[in-house]
């Protein structure tokens, strides 16, 4: 805006009152206003860099899982391989006790191996087939997991973009109000001016008249803003809370797997037993081998101790799958809470985040008092006018 | 009182039979088969049992009885001139039976290949006649007391899964 020129023939004429109260106001408001909206900006950005963190570690998540899922399946591998070996034990009972019972009497301490062969593949199949119904149950407990932490991952991506939207619209509300700030504040220092004494001229009513306008745009364009941002922050809040239900059924269902590998260790620990069982009837197979006259003892003497290597091995390495997927769960589930309670406080923030944007959008906040301000200013703007009419209908001859 | 006899309880055609011990070889569950054009059709194949090859005969169609299928099949070998296998469908125990208990099933029985009924409605087989290739009477009349025929003994190969 030029400085205003002086004319000889004007003369000088009252500022209207309320005018320069108005414009100190609207700079007061304007600045106070720019300082909110800049706070608003700082709080959406933390609140999408912590969201980042938390779509970071939800991705990691499910690599934790996958090797508790390896793990199951080895255990399901092992529970198949050692119910194979059991049923191979049943038959080379079911053998040793024919042979013992055609040989009669004499080879009784045979007929006892065989019966005690048979006991064990019999407790050996029925700990191999609820192992292998437990290491399915782990792995569909696995798939749930993964499924919930899936919904979780989408749940916290439409939170991100939510957010994102209300960076934009803060940012848009931003340059909108620091706009508004500067015409505020050559409103606030023009009505100033006059009202040390200095005299107005036709482009102060001009851009009195155009402030006036584009304060009812801009009016209008930061309410619409600022619904945008607080409906956008009510979104991203009910998107972060369903991801923090999530989150809990995701903790719920690696508790549950924790359960359920407790109970697979125990039976491992019973296929321990059976391990060294078999061991045990080895030996006795070799010694009742070795007091029979019929060479084919040796055979199942031989197959006997095989099977106790097998079982032996299979136990083993059951043990070391056990410990690695307990790892690999613990892993899972610390990761879990630690994203669960991430995703809980950037809900809260949200929610803080929203309650001091509603706050600031009610009553006498920056932004209603500058929009309020530029109310007031068209009116004094119109003031200004009729006085400078009226002034120069005064100052015209005959007038 | 007698000595006990041994037996070997085996599943064949939906029921429980036995084979005495003293002609059962080995038990195996043999993982290939090979079948053997031109053989009567109970005949299934031959099968290695510790380096030997073995004919195997399906003991529900060598009785005349259908086939149930069964989640546990098993060749029993047994001694004869030659050893032969003989396919059942579910394995059982080794039981000792009281020779005086046994029923004696007559010569009809014994042309079917069924030598005895237990007191627990097992029937203990005569080995011989199931392995020699001549014809058998159907063991269903026999041990249904003449009744339903389930099928001819020899007849018709039903090829199992």
């Amino acid at each position: 805006m030029s400085e205003p020129g002086l004319d000889a023939d004007d003369e000088a004429r009252p500022v209207p009152d309320g005018l320069v109260r108005w414009g100190l106001r609207a700079d007061a408001l304007g600045a106070e206003a720019a300082r909110r909206g800049a706070e608003v900006e700082d709080r959406l950005g933390q609140g999408i860099r912590a969201v980042e963190r938390a779509v970071e570690a939800q991705a990691a998540a499910p690599d934790a899982l996958e090797g508790a899922e390896e793990q199951a399946r080895r255990i399901e591998e092992i529970a198949r391989e050692t119910g194979k070996a059991a049923v191979r034990s049943d038959l080379l009972a079911l053998n040793v006790q024919v042979e013992a019972a055609r040989l009669g009497e004499e080879e009784q301490g045979l007929e006892k191996v065989g019966d005690d062969l048979r006991r064990l593949a019999d407790q050996t199949t029925r700990g191999a087939h609820e192992l292998e119904a437990l290491a399915a149950g782990l792995l569909s407990e696995v798939e749930a997991a993964r499924r919930a932490w899936g919904q979780g991952a989408a749940q916290l991506e439409a939170a991100r973009a939510q957010l994102e939207w209300a960076l934009r619209a803060a940012e848009e509300a931003g340059l909108s109000l620091s706009e508004a700030r500067g015409a505020a504040a050559w409103f606030s220092a023009a009505t100033g001016a006059r009202a040390q004494g200095a005299r107005e001229d036709e482009g102060d009513v001009e851009a009195a008249s155009r402030l006036a306008a584009a304060a009812e745009v801009r009016d209008e364009t930061i309410n619409r803003l600022a619904r945008a941002v607080a409906g956008r922050l009510q979104r991203a809040g009910e998107e972060l809370d369903r991801e923090a239900a999530s989150a809990d059924g995701v903790e719920e269902r690696l508790g549950a797997l924790e359960r359920h590998l407790r109970q697979v260790r125990e039976l491992v620990g019973a296929a321990d037993e059976v391990a060294r069982r078999s061991k045990q009837l080895a030996v006795n197979a070799d010694l009742a081998a070795a007091r029979a006259t019929d060479p084919a003892f040796a055979l199942f003497a031989e197959e006997a101790r095989r099977l106790s290597e097998h079982a032996e091995n299979a136990a083993a390495q059951g043990q070391v799958q056990l410990a690695q997927a307990h790892d690999e769960l613990t892993a899972s589930r610390d990761l879990a809470r630690r994203h669960t309670e991430a995703v809980r406080r950037i809900a809260s923030e949200t929610t803080e985040l929203l309650a001091r944007f509603a706050e600031a959008s009610e009553g006498d906040d920056p932004i209603e008092g500058l929009a309020s301000a530029w109310r007031d200013d068209r009116v004094a703007a119109r003031q200004l006018t009729e006085a400078r009419a009226s002034w120069r209908h005064r100052a015209r001859p005959g007038g | 009182m007698q000595d006990s006899l041994k037996v070997l309880r085996v599943r064949a055609g939906g029921r429980d039979f036995a084979l005495d011990v003293g002609v059962v070889r080995a038990i195996e569950r043999p993982a290939h088969r090979v079948r053997l054009p031109g053989a009567p059709p109970y005949v299934r194949g031959v099968v290695e049992v510790r380096g030997q090859a073995v004919a195997v005969v399906d003991l529900a169609a060598r009785l005349g009885l259908t086939a149930q299928g069964g989640a546990d099949p098993a060749v029993v070998v047994v001694d004869s001139l030659e050893p032969v296998g003989l396919s059942v469908e579910a394995l059982g125990d080794v039981a000792a039976v009281a020779p005086e208990s046994l029923v004696d099933l007559g010569p009809r029985g014994h042309a079917a290949g069924l030598r005895a009924r237990a007191p627990d409605g097992t029937v203990v087989l005569e080995v011989e006649p199931l392995v020699d290739g001549r014809p058998l009477e159907p063991a269903a009349a026999v041990l249904d007391g003449g009744g339903e025929r389930e099928g001819r003994p020899e007849g018709p190969d039903e090829e199992r899964p």
